[in-house]
């Protein structure tokens, strides 16, 4: 333990002890009765709702006022509480400045995310799935996809983890909105899995590409950095790719299944896109770091086109491997493919980060494949 | 970023090719043989639904995973195909014994099944037309702000170890999702207790905050978990328990109840996992006691603390009931360790501290 706190042993503290016997004798020091904290009148402004963090967002316990450098607690206290900066404990957090980690509606985020999880267990038909006669090489492909969502999906547990508990604890909304993502992935790879085992044939095999740059996303420099290429390009494929998914389900209880990851999905790329937007509206000197990053993000990202999971999709497309039936397949994930790195640039130029769309390295690559460029559809 | 590709793919010729030629038809195929265990798990009781106890069969059993794990330290799910050339994600919790609880599993499904929604689940009206400046809705509001504090670092912590633990754990990396969640929710819902109404929050708790880091900054995860499971999440359920007891309305009640249930999760999987660690590696017995007596004084220092006991003498109305909710409290923590293998605490902090607080 590196923390031992301040009192060697409480018990035999002289005014610790003292202060025992005092209150054996029923005296109370109450001074935390005053502690001058600011009294606000805070209701659920929509009964349909209920009480939510918008609600509470006032004088000095909202949001909206704290600025950039809040040089607020640094500890456990929560924001709005009465503290004293000379004598408090430092849990030395590490991003203490607000555009290091806020977005634009973090606090309707969280709130959706706690109004809206769902079970795996219980809201999946998996009993349902013997109702579905599906061919073997379907289920292989579709047990392929399954692994790959399964061995991807807790990276968005791990990195925001990473960097949680580093943030000061004013930012409460966005440690909470994080810790939401962090149950929401944790469902998705439990439901890919199950998914997988439930089928019959099981786990197959990882795949090196992704995996190295899921070890990008988590060697991410910053917060930022990491949240540019998790959640707005690596996340958003993934929602592209639920889209996809639940349109070449081979069964209704899979559509059932992307049709609820893919609710999850939205709201965390949401929050990418706004914290990304945020950055440029508040800290708009970090573009070249950004840039940087996204650079190698996407040189990552186009490492990634490995044969195992093009293929398992072309033939979930197609329906089959028959030279028609994969000709089919080739067709509709060529059209997921440029639907992709459409919707990253339509994300960046949200942010008002659209000038990095001139730079992406997508572009090129689709070039070079002979698909279309949805930079060049999207300028003119 | 710090892991840099070692090529740039995006000039990257070979890829292009390959990419194309997929894309022309010309598919290779060799994926759909690689199969591993085949598995078709179902629902054992079509009630609960599809559990993980349900798909942890065969080879894709925890059972399978070995005491120290050595051949896989990627994202690759348990039980997948592992092909040359996954990369390490530098885990540090490698040790099975370091996180393992048997009732992992249970616990995560029981977390999912058992969700609430502040916002809209606590009936917020019933606080309507309290005085706000009685003693005791001040009371509640300080030990609001106390919980508050409790669940701000209580999801801190998980968060500190998920990243670093082994993937081939991935139950109790889903818990540890879990406790993140729940100790969120903890301190969005103590915060909305405390501001509702003509609400405010109290006072910063130092002792409390003291304890509270001492949990973060732990050496390693099995002394983080007993510290904040099985030790805090014990007085946590304790807490609960009284301010159920002690509840005049429905919100708080409310409150009461659902923080003992969330409570008694962290607690369950805290007991067991000594339970099992200590099983496994008799030797670490002697560690985690030694860290139990620090994490302990830790505790007194918070339970003794203003901001804490006294709210809590007001809303009980005298020290008595405070003291003996305090014994029971560590009546039932001796238990714990007892069982856990952890040995007798009678020579620890709070006994001593009872004494101050009894007479």
């Amino acid at each position: 333990m590196g923390y031992f706190g301040s009192v060697d042993d409480w018990s035999y503290n002289d005014d610790f002890v003292l202060r025992m016997r005092d209150l054996r004798k029923g005296n109370l020091d109450l001074a935390w009765m005053k502690a001058g904290t600011e009294q606000l009148q805070i209701r659920a402004s929509s009964k349909k709702r209920g009480l939510t963090y918008l609600d509470l967002n006032q004088g000095s316990y909202g949001y909206d006022e704290l600025p950039e450098l809040p040089r607020g607690p640094r500890g456990a206290s929560p924001r709005g509480a009465a503290y004293d900066p000379e004598d408090q404990v430092d849990l030395e957090p590490e991003l203490n400045r607000k555009s290091d980690v806020w977005a634009y509606k973090v606090a309707s985020f969280t709130e959706e995310a706690m109004s809206r999880q769902w079970n795996a267990t219980t809201d999946i038909p998996w009993n349902d799935l013997d109702r579905y006669e599906r061919s073997e090489e379907l289920e292989v492909a579709f047990a392929q996809l399954c692994t790959f969502f399964t061995e991807v999906e807790m990276i968005a547990t791990d990195l925001p983890a990473k960097w949680a508990w580093r943030m000061n604890n004013q930012f409460h909304e966005v440690k909470h909105f994080i810790a939401t993502q962090a149950m929401d992935e944790a469902r998705h790879a439990e439901v890919f899995r199950k998914r997988a085992l439930a089928g019959g044939v099981g786990l197959m095999e990882a795949l090196p590409q992704s995996e190295h740059a899921l070890k990008a996303i988590l060697d991410g420099d910053t917060y930022s950095d990491a949240s540019a290429f998790m959640h707005l390009l690596a996340e958003g494929n993934v929602l592209t790719m639920f889209r996809f998914s639940e349109f070449i389900s081979p069964t209704p209880v899979d559509k059932k299944i992307f049709q609820l990851v893919m609710q999850d999905e939205a709201r965390h790329v949401s929050y990418g896109m706004q914290h990304l937007k945020w950055i440029m509206d508040y800290d708009p000197e970090r573009k070249d770091g950004l840039h940087r990053s996204l650079d190698e993000a996407e040189t990552f990202t186009i490492n990634q086109f490995d044969a195992a999971l093009l293929e398992c999709m072309i033939v979930l497309a197609g329906k089959g491997t028959k030279p028609d039936q994969i000709a089919t397949g080739v067709e509709v994930v060529g059209h997921m493919q440029v639907k992709q790195i459409e919707e990253y640039y339509h994300r960046l130029r949200r942010a008002g980060f659209g000038e990095r769309i001139g730079r992406s390295k997508f572009s090129a690559m689709l070039a070079d494949m002979g698909l279309p460029d949805p930079a060049a559809a999207m300028s003119a | 970023m710090a892991y840099i590709a070692p090529k740039d793919y995006a000039t990257d010729v070979a890829i292009f090719e390959k990419v194309k030629r997929t894309m022309e038809g010309d598919l290779d195929l060799a994926w759909m043989t690689h199969i591993g265990e085949r598995a078709s798990f179902r629902p054992s009781n079509p009630t609960r639904g599809l559990t993980l106890d349900d798909i942890n069969g065969g080879g894709y059993a925890p059972e399978r995973i070995p005491e120290i794990v050595r051949h896989n330290f990627s994202m690759a799910p348990r039980g997948a195909i592992l092909p040359p050339g996954l990369p390490s994600l530098g885990y540090q919790v490698n040790r099975k014994s370091d996180v393992w609880s048997d009732l992992a599993p249970s616990l995560f499904e029981e977390a999912k099944s058992r969700r609430w929604a502040p916002a809209r689940d606590v009936p917020w009206s019933a606080l309507d037309g309290r005085e706000a400046g009685s003693r005791r809705e001040i009371a509640m509001r300080q030990l609001s702000t106390d919980l508050c504090a409790i669940g701000l670092v209580c999801a801190d912590v998980p968060a500190y170890w998920v990243w670093r633990t082994n993937q081939e754990f991935h139950e109790v990396k889903y818990l540890m999702c879990v406790q993140m969640f729940d100790a969120a929710r903890i301190a969005e819902a103590f915060r909305k207790r405390a501001l509702y109404g003509s609400g405010a929050l109290g006072v910063d708790c130092k002792p409390l905050g003291e304890l509270l880091k001492m949990l973060l900054a732990a050496d390693g995860y099995p002394q983080a978990s007993l510290g904040m499971n099985l030790l805090l999440f014990g007085w946590v359920q304790a807490l609960a328990r009284a301010l159920e007891a002690a509840a005049d309305n429905a919100a708080d009640a409310f409150l009461a109840t659902r923080l003992m249930q969330d409570a008694s999760r962290f607690v369950a999987y805290g007991t067991d996992h000594m339970r099992s660690l200590i099983h496994t590696r008799p030797g670490m017995a002697d560690q985690l006691a030694e860290a139990l007596d620090l994490f302990e004084n830790g505790l007194v220092g918070a339970l003794g603390a203003r901001e804490v006991i006294e709210p809590l003498v007001l809303l009980a109305g005298g020290l008595e009931p405070v003291a003996a909710l305090y014994r029971e409290a560590a009546r039932e923590h001796a238990g714990r360790c007892e069982a856990a293998g952890l040995g007798d605490r009678s020579a620890g902090p709070l006994p001593r501290f009872l004494e101050l607080i009894s007479g």
